[in-house]
């Protein structure tokens, strides 16, 4: 597929008022999202919107899901006649900021992963795989305070460590996980734990809750609660992180009836390079 | 879940965060590693996805070629549908 079509993804929410934008808003029709083969002239030549069906299993939707995505890909292309293959080179990856290094104006973005767990312990479904972003200002609340030592203590800004409100939920769908304004509580502390050589470690601990109401409707509430341990590598010279690593173990309470609390694990990564 | 259907289009090598050699940082990412992505968790990574309509388009009328088009969101919220949205 990558070899011969122009793969693009993109937030319908947030099409620009252009004629290009329009261009794709015009595919959607009745549906709120789906994958198409279109030429740029405009002529659908594939569409697939998967709807589960009502009795299978998560793995038999899935199954089937992707196969009728390949078939739906194979008739296009079909469709589409002959198409030299491209070259990709000099594309830019659109997650390339995901989970390392920072923005000039000093923002990062962590990578986050969230699975649902059974209680065996056993991942359930998908990783979600989303980011949380942190301001220059924000991140640098994770980091010791000028002239720490070791032993010295601090708490993260709650400001800061709510930002962490993706890993919150092991749902790929938005609408059922908790934005950084819905965190009710996001209390971590950070203690500077020993030096090395180059080096400082930071251990992080942190607890989190979060509150609210799917499609903003009060019949639907949706509550998260997680807990964490983390740890931070800094850069002697620099007083820089370089690396930090959260894990984190909670539960989920979507709206009655699947209201009983689902076990939860996400990881939050980030390095300098 | 909706990614799903796309990771039978690419089988990739995973792309990994290479770890700092600091024990505690190797401890908890050991610790973390049955959660964090495994390779095909991540082979959609691999296409080489457009996330802006307008460079999307172009690239197609220069190529001559269809575009593969995967149209997400609805919910009032930032990001592509490479994550979360």
């Amino acid at each position: 597929m990558a070899d011969h079509l122009v793969p693009v993804a993109l937030n319908t929410d947030r099409l620009p008022d252009t004629p290009d934008g329009r261009f794709f808003r015009g595919l959607l029709g009745d549906f709120s999202q789906g994958l198409w083969v279109v030429t740029p002239a405009g002529k659908v030549l594939g569409f697939h919107y998967h709807k589960a069906r009502p009795g299978d299993s998560w793995a038999e939707n899935q199954k089937r899901w992707a196969g009728d995505t390949v078939a739906m890909v194979r008739e296009a292309l079909k469709a589409a006649g002959s198409l030299p293959p491209r070259d990709p080179k000099g594309h830019a990856d659109p997650l390339a900021g995901r989970g390392r290094g920072a923005t000039p104006d000093g923002e990062v973005r962590l990578a986050v992963t969230v699975v649902e767990l059974d209680r065996a312990g056993r991942h359930q479904g998908s990783p979600v795989v989303d980011s949380a972003y942190l301001t220059a200002d924000r991140w640098a609340a994770f980091h010791p305070p000028a002239g720490a030592k070791v032993g010295q203590t601090w708490t993260v800004a709650e400001d800061a460590a709510g930002r962490f409100a993706p890993a919150l939920s092991p749902i790929t769908d938005a609408i059922f996980s908790p934005r950084p304004d819905d965190v009710t509580k996001a209390a971590a502390t950070a203690k500077l734990e020993r030096v090395g050589d180059g080096y400082a470690v930071v251990r992080y601990a942190g607890t989190w809750e979060s509150f609210h109401n799917r499609d903003d409707d009060p019949k639907y509430p949706v509550r998260t609660a997680a807990t964490g341990e983390g740890v931070g590598v800094v850069d002697t010279k620099t007083g820089k992180l370089t690396a930090m690593v959260w894990a984190l173990s909670g539960t989920y309470r979507n709206s009655p009836p699947a209201h009983q609390p689902r076990k939860t694990a996400a990881v939050v990564e980030w390095s300098e390079k | 879940m909706r990614r799903s259907a796309l990771l039978v289009l690419l089988a990739l090598p995973a792309v990994a965060p290479a770890a700092e050699p600091v024990p505690e940082l190797a401890a908890l990412l050991k610790k973390a590693g049955p959660i964090r992505p495994a390779a095909r968790d991540l082979a959609w990574r691999q296409i080489p996805w457009d996330i802006d309509p307008a460079v999307a388009l172009k690239a197609a009328r220069d190529e001559q070629r269809p575009l593969f088009v995967w149209l997400a969101g609805g919910r009032k919220r930032d990001g592509s549908p490479l994550e979360r949205c």
